[in-house]
């Protein structure tokens, strides 16, 4: 049988209390009780509130895993956001694009070979950085 | 862009030039700035990676107050489980301010701002001999003038296009960020709480039992004052994890808070009480980003 967080907290609770309540006793009657006693409570207290921490452990695995799905869904939205973003930056990078395209026209019509060969080099690292 | 003529670039219609003015007006006060700023601001505050070394670490630090046996190795377990958790928790986190980072980034006004670019197409037109004062194909004020009207166009229509993924990217994710940072809220503040309440119980143990066994040695006077001031160094450690926990609570809060002011005021967005209250959210999460930073050194 599984149990929820909310029950896996509530024992996580109860189990440090008894640990705690049980040191108190200890504390308390130290003189009373003898060296075997009190090593005996101590290990029982220690017992108990690791197991409190266990629980503590388990309701946390339990409730991401309630809110797996929900996390599923932002980072879904994430990816949309961030393809928005590129569209959006998808025309600066046209307009660049043409401009380098405009310049190269420019240079062929001027018919200077080093005005040819530059605008063409920055057509080509215009194009690599926007489909970068 | 039938209703203009290439040629000239001037409007046919008056009526077209007024209702382009019009929506480049709505554009300019769809103002995402204060959604950006929020965003952005969420994004840097939700680390909370020392929140979660505090918690996967705990069970090494009680260690030390436990004696060896059947309990000491449970504790060793328990250690090597939450090595083995604090990655999920650290996702989660990480989750968030993805999600808060690209919401800044497609709220950020320079994204649909083509100014440079433009400039950068018109220079090189004129470069290449299309746009000139002489017999050139377009003179250098229509392209001026063209530039213009294009640099108005493109934002308006990228502006709108962008305010409406915004809008529905908010009000899409709002359910389910207002789930996940309730179940975060509940983790910290139950299970790490609960965590470091265990780990103060470890201390007190140990420190008790030094006390209890000087007094009943008769030294009342030597050992439990030095025991009751390492203690209260110990004790100051945890409690100030626990105000580390505190302040993260709030953090969470304030992101679910101003998500929810966003998703509920997502048609007015532009309105001044609306930018007042996402601009306040962001205030206090820098302010409280800020106390993190100290308590986390």
């Amino acid at each position: 049988m599984s149990i929820t967080r909310d029950q896996a907290r509530d024992l996580a609770r109860q189990f440090r209390e008894l640990s705690v309540q049980l040191g108190d006793y200890r504390f308390s009657n130290w003189g009373t009780l003898t060296a075997a006693k009190r090593r005996d409570i101590e290990n029982i207290e220690w017992t108990l509130l690791n197991y409190s921490s266990d629980f503590v452990t388990t309701a946390v695995g339990l409730a991401l895993d309630d809110i797996a799905n929900d996390f599923v869904v932002i980072t879904r939205a994430t990816r949309r956001a961030r393809r928005a973003i590129k569209r959006l930056e998808t025309v600066k990078d046209v307009l660049k694009i043409a401009s380098a395209l405009v310049a190269l026209g420019g240079a062929i019509a001027s018919k200077n070979p080093s005005a040819i060969l530059s605008s063409a080099g920055d057509l080509v690292e215009t194009i690599a950085a926007a489909t970068d | 862009m039938t209703s203009y003529s290439r040629k000239t670039w001037t409007f046919r219609r008056p009526l077209d030039l007024a209702a382009v003015l019009l929506v480049s007006g709505l554009a300019a006060c769809t103002n995402l700035a204060a959604v950006r700023e929020f965003a952005k601001t969420s994004a840097s505050s939700a680390d909370f990676a020392q929140v979660v070394t505090d918690y996967e670490s705990s069970p090494e630090r009680q260690l030390i107050y436990q004696q060896e046996g059947e309990a000491n190795e449970r504790l060793k377990a328990l250690a090597e489980r939450r090595k083995d958790q604090a990655p999920r928790l650290l996702d989660c986190q990480k989750i968030i301010v993805d999600y808060m980072d690209a919401l800044g980034d497609l709220a950020a006004d320079e994204l649909t701002s083509v100014d440079s670019e433009l400039d950068g197409l018109s220079k090189a037109l004129e470069e290449a001999g299309f746009i000139g004062d002489a017999d050139k194909v377009i003179s250098k004020a229509s392209a001026s003038a063209a530039a213009a009207i294009a640099k108005v166009l493109i934002r308006v229509v990228q502006d709108g296009w962008r305010k409406g993924e915004v809008c529905k990217i908010v009000l899409e994710v709002n359910p389910h960020l207002q789930e996940a940072l309730a179940g975060m809220k509940e983790v910290l503040d139950l299970d790490l709480r609960t965590s470091l309440q265990n780990e103060r119980a470890a201390i007190e143990k140990r420190f008790g039992a030094w006390t209890a066994s000087a007094k009943a040695n008769g030294d009342p006077d030597g050992a439990p004052p030095v025991s009751r001031v390492l203690l209260a160094e110990r004790v100051r450690e945890i409690d100030r994890m626990e105000q580390l926990l505190d302040r993260y609570l709030t953090v969470l809060n304030i992101i679910a808070n101003g998500h929810l002011d966003l998703a509920e005021n997502i048609d007015s967005l532009t309105t001044e009480e609306t930018i007042v209250a996402i601009e306040r959210h962001s205030k206090d999460l820098r302010t409280l980003y800020k106390q993190i930073l100290i308590l986390a050194k």
